[in-house]
């Protein structure tokens, strides 16, 4: 049965599809079986991902498999099919979101029936959650940038309808509109990058396969023809655009927090684990491109440099429990980027996994405990993700204490947690090739994880007891957890592969996953750096060197939070302008507010009085004169037809005079 | 009679004046058409411009020692006759509707 | 031709063919003068017949002795009876009689007409060609008259002219046809009457369909199926919609400008 499940790998694409047409047709019918059709069709495509990635496994060399459904764009030279490619690295992503995604699909069945809003939606929200999968299965299975777009808007499109789901919640869906927004934005680049890519390499990649692309790309690079439009630097700064938005990476990373207003398993999935790493996929998939074009890795580096900073600082003075994880997220998205921009391409992907694992398993946790708020009494949706009104939840949930213990350390890079392999393997990377400064900035992003990790931790599962006295009660009267299997046996499920999925790329940098994904990143390894692999000295040296500092972030947040309780109070109160800045998000929102915003209604305003007075004014003007000479005019129409027969008559008058008369004497 | 005495009927007579009566009736029922009331009287001058363009025709057929101006009239004579029933019958329709022929009253379009 | 000679005057006379010409130039264009100044349409009428005689004259004298016959069989023979049919058919009073002019278009119009008329004149008799050449002459090896001589061995004019039309004509000869047959089937819809009531009200027992002449539906169509229908089985409601629509009561007087107006009497302004 050789390749047997690669051959029905568009089962996968039509099971999520199936669970989302049958809850759109039939949800309000269904009901709360609605979530369990999703979930068991969801889990059904995970088992056949499963055996995709035993198929993959046993292709010798990791050799790219495509399967051709039909051509979509016939239009002359130019042809685009619906085509799959499956290879290593789009196995790796089938696990990751079939994985999360079935796990998460399970959560949301208790998630979502404890939900005490009138209409639950529930048929909706199990139509929407499937339809992500599926777009973004497209993205990932796709074999050319046309289809990888399609997925690329239809995730976006999902995660619109998710965020905004409690759509009579205005911050809901203004949260909602402006994730959709910012996206726009970076899709405006990633459109024009794929057109550059079609102008420039349409003669050899009609259907803008990748395969095909790369090969016209790497033989242009050969031989060093320049481009006919733009240059390889443009193009892959246009593409990274894209990545910038759907990923959430500074400067358009300000749509991920207000994202969070979604239910918590639509942020777990589509905010943490899956969809926010499609711009990494997408970067990754085109890593021939990007390595032909240094200048753009160096800006893709520096960029996710940059956001890991600014998340890790922010999530410091967030106290919204979900946004704390939020800006975790973008913060850890931007290791990823730093990892591709360095060159350490299988660490970033490697990242991403682990990252799936454990970012999503925190935020189910956040989830649980949110919903342990809410079914305690408090129903306010801020006061319930409030850190100030949690404490000492470590007795009250203790399976959920436990788990976002695994998920907080892997996030902080304990060893030996998923998360520390792969974040010290993009330190490492960084480091070992010569980037020392991106390397020097991640190492003191990952002291700040720690420390916002670990304030969370102490926050809300140690440290002074906040809750509410009547909440505090129903806490204490029951095991809120208990009555409520769904909520904890995914937090377990996703606890496991958070422990021990760093061994996968374990030893370092030669681990099973290197192997496993070294095809993909072939053409980018033979053009990037070399660097020593395995136990060697500085690889130890580096292990050693974040542990301690994710250490010392922890001893940090351990004093700060647990044992001296009023450092950051005093910590404020010496600095408050750095503070309100961190509260503030770095002011990026009142910045947007400010130039984005405002300016672009003052813009508008000032071409709207344009199109008022100038435009409009010439329109009316014209028609006004138009109207006033018209109705001079309209005498001359009088219905009388022997009138308009004279006219007739003294127009071939005037004809003969001129043509018999003048004409021939001038 | 010998070859001579039977083009003699028209020697002598310059096509001018043949066209010349053309464009006098021409323009006569051009008068015709805009001046009168009576739509009948507008329709019997159009044929009367008519039959002016037909002996222009007829003409300069002659001079040219073309058959295909003849041919033209039969045409002309053929649209004449169709469009003087399709005519008559409109007139008589629209009479029907409003007793008149005057066209001054005939303003069923208008406004 | 020879001249006139009394006693030792030879008064010489003009070609025969000039003979021929002038009188009936003449007497056409006096015909047409009076056809568009006579106050009766019959007597428009008679004077059109007469240029068109006239006119007939003149394509026998060029050559055209068929179309000299179609003249006056089809304009005086059918078109102009037909005119003068069509004049009595209506039976105005003031139809036949109705001599008026326009006289803002008069002022206009016979300026107009008149230069232009003077405009053609003094083209045609003052450009070159047509006043040198005459009918007849001799140019080159031609005569500037279809050579009689071929003509007659072609079997005259009316075997050459058959010939062209069914050869060369002959696609505008069958479209031309066609415009006959078109413009008979218009004019009897166009001048057709309403059949009478009884008439319209078997037919469709007959299952033969008049068609719907006029966009609006005349009363007596609605009469027809009012009876028609009810025989047939079929309940017969026109306007049903309307007729059944009564007016709702309104229980609050005060609901004016609440929102619904609907069927609501608004006082009546002053």
């Amino acid at each position: 049965m050789q390749d047997f499940f690669l051959n029905i790998v568009w089962l996968v694409l039509l099971l999520p599809l199936l669970a989302a047409v049958i809850n759109l047709l039939f949800g309000r019918v269904l009901g709360a079986k609605a979530g369990w059709i999703a979930t068991g069709l969801v889990f059904l495509a995970f088992l056949v991902a499963v055996g995709v990635f035993i198929d993959v496994l046993n292709r010798p060399g990791g050799a790219p498999f495509e399967y051709d459904v039909y051509t979509w764009i016939p239009s002359g030279d130019f042809k685009v099919d619906i085509a799959f490619l499956v290879d290593p690295l789009t196995a790796v992503m089938l696990m990751v979101v079939l994985g999360v995604g079935s796990v998460v699909h399970l959560y949301s069945n208790g998630y979502m029936a404890d939900d005490d809003r009138p209409d639950k939606g529930i048929a909706r929200f199990f139509t929407f959650l499937p339809f992500f999968i599926f777009s973004m299965l497209i993205l990932v299975l796709s074999n050319n940038l046309l289809l990888l777009f399609v997925g690329w808007e239809a995730v976006g499109l999902s995660s619109y309808m998710l965020i905004g789901f409690w759509y009579n919640k205005k911050v809901a869906s203004d949260a909602a509109k402006k994730a959709f927004i910012v996206n726009r934005i970076g899709d405006f680049g990633f459109e024009l990058g794929i057109m550059l890519l079609f102008v420039n390499f349409s003669t050899m990649a009609t259907d803008l396969r990748y395969t095909d692309i790369f090969k016209a790309a790497t033989d242009m690079f050969n031989s060093n023809q320049p481009l006919l439009l733009g240059n390889m630097t443009i193009i892959c700064l246009l593409l990274f655009m894209g990545a910038m938005g759907k990923s959430a990476q500074f400067p358009l990373h300000v749509w991920l927090p207000d994202a969070m207003e979604g239910p918590t398993p639509v942020s777990a999935l589509i905010h943490a684990a899956t969809m926010v790493t499609a711009g990494v996929y997408m970067v990754a998939r085109l890593n021939p491109l990007f390595v032909m074009a240094p200048d753009a890795l160096l800006v893709v580096a520096i960029i996710g440099t940059t956001t890991a900073l600014l998340g890790a600082t922010i999530a410091l003075a967030q106290t919204d429990i979900k946004k704390v994880v939020a800006y975790s997220t973008i913060s850890q998205l931007g290791y990823m980027f730093a990892g591709l921009g360095v060159g350490a391409w299988v660490a970033a992907i490697f990242h991403l996994v682990t990252h799936a694992f454990f970012k999503g398993l925190l935020f189910l946790g956040s989830g649980s405990v949110i919903h342990g708020m809410h079914h305690a009494g408090i129903h306010d949706p801020v006061e319930s993700q409030d850190i100030r009104n949690m404490g000492q939840m470590r007795k009250r949930m203790p399976i959920t204490f436990w788990t976002f213990l695994v998920a907080s350390l892997a996030n902080a890079g304990i060893i030996p947690f998923a998360g520390f392999w792969s974040k010290d393997e993009i330190i490492g990377g960084s480091i070992l090739r010569g980037n020392w400064f991106v390397g020097g900035l991640l190492l003191f992003a990952a002291f700040l994880t720690a420390l916002y990790m670990f304030r969370l931790v102490f926050v809300v599962f140690f440290g002074k007891d906040n809750v509410p006295k009547e909440a505090a009660k129903v806490f204490d009267g029951e095991r809120v957890e208990r009555t409520m299997p769904l909520l904890w046996i995914p937090l377990v499920l996703l606890a496991i592969p958070a422990t021990i999925a760093g061994f996968l790329g374990f030893p370092p940098d030669m681990g099973w996953i290197h192997d496993f994904l070294s095809p993909v990143f072939a053409f980018a390894t033979e053009h990037g750096k070399e660097i020593e692999a395995g136990f060697t000295q500085p690889t130890v040296l580096i292990l050693v060197i974040s542990t301690m500092v994710a250490i010392i972030g922890i001893f940090a947040a351990w004093l700060a939070y647990f044992r001296q309780t009023d450092m950051p109070a005093t910590f404020s109160r010496l600095m408050p302008g750095l503070y309100n800045a961190l509260l503030r998000k770095w002011y990026f929102d009142e910045f947007y507010q400010k130039i984005v915003v405002d300016g672009g209604k003052a813009l508008a305003y000032g071409l709207w009085r344009f199109d008022q007075k100038v435009i409009d004014g010439a329109v009316n003007g014209v028609a006004g004169l138009m109207s006033r000479w018209g109705g001079r005019l309209r005498r001359l129409q009088t219905g009388f037809v022997q009138g308009y027969a004279l006219a007739i008559g003294v127009g071939v008058l005037a004809l003969v005079t001129y043509l018999f008369f003048i004409l021939p004497k001038g | 009679m010998d070859q001579v005495s039977t083009v003699s009927q028209t020697t002598g007579v310059p096509l001018a004046w043949f066209l010349a009566v053309g464009a006098i009736l021409f323009c006569l029922g051009f008068i015709g058409v805009l001046t009168r009331r009576n739509v009948l009287v507008v329709f019997m001058s159009a044929e009367l411009m008519m039959n002016a363009v037909n002996l222009t025709l007829i003409a300069f057929s002659a001079s040219l020692n073309s058959m295909a101006g003849q041919n033209f009239v039969v045409f002309v004579v053929t649209i004449a006759a169709a469009e003087a029933a399709v005519g008559l019958a409109i007139i008589i329709s629209m009479v029907r509707q409003k007793p008149t022929v005057d066209t001054t009253d005939m303003d069923l379009m208008q406004e | 031709m020879g001249d006139i000679s009394i006693g030792d005057v030879k008064i010489p006379l003009p070609p025969l063919g000039q003979l021929v010409f002038l009188p009936a130039a003449g007497l056409a264009i006096i015909s047409g003068i009076m056809m568009i100044t006579r106050r009766n349409a019959v007597h428009s009428a008679l004077w059109l017949i007469m240029a068109f005689f006239n006119l007939a004259v003149m394509y026998v004298m060029l050559g055209a002795e068929f179309l000299a016959a179609l003249q006056v069989l089809v304009y005086t023979g059918a078109i102009l009876v037909l005119f003068l049919f069509v004049i009595m058919l209506l039976g105005l009073k003031e139809g036949p009689k109705l001599g008026g002019v326009h006289a803002a278009q008069l002022v206009a119009a016979w300026p107009v007409g008149v230069i232009l008329m003077v405009q053609l004149l003094l083209i045609i008799l003052f450009s070159s060609q047509p006043r040198s050449v005459h009918i007849g002459d001799i140019i080159g090896n031609q005569q500037v008259v279809w050579n009689n001589e071929l003509v007659l061995a072609q079997g005259g004019n009316v075997q050459v002219l058959g010939q062209t039309l069914y050869t060369q004509f002959l696609l505008p000869f069958e479209i031309a046809s066609l415009v006959l047959l078109l413009a008979i089937v218009g004019a009897i819809v166009l001048s057709r009457k309403e059949e009478p009531a009884e008439v319209e009200e078997i037919l469709p027992a007959l299952g033969i369909s008049l068609g719907r002449r006029s966009l609006s539906r005349s009363s007596q169509e609605d009469q027809v199926e009012k009876k028609l229908l009810p025989a047939l089985g079929v309940t017969y409601a026109p306007d049903a919609t309307v007729k059944e629509y009564e007016q709702p009561t309104v229980d609050q007087p005060d609901a004016i400008g609440a929102g619904t107006t609907a069927g609501v009497e608004l006082p009546k302004e002053k």
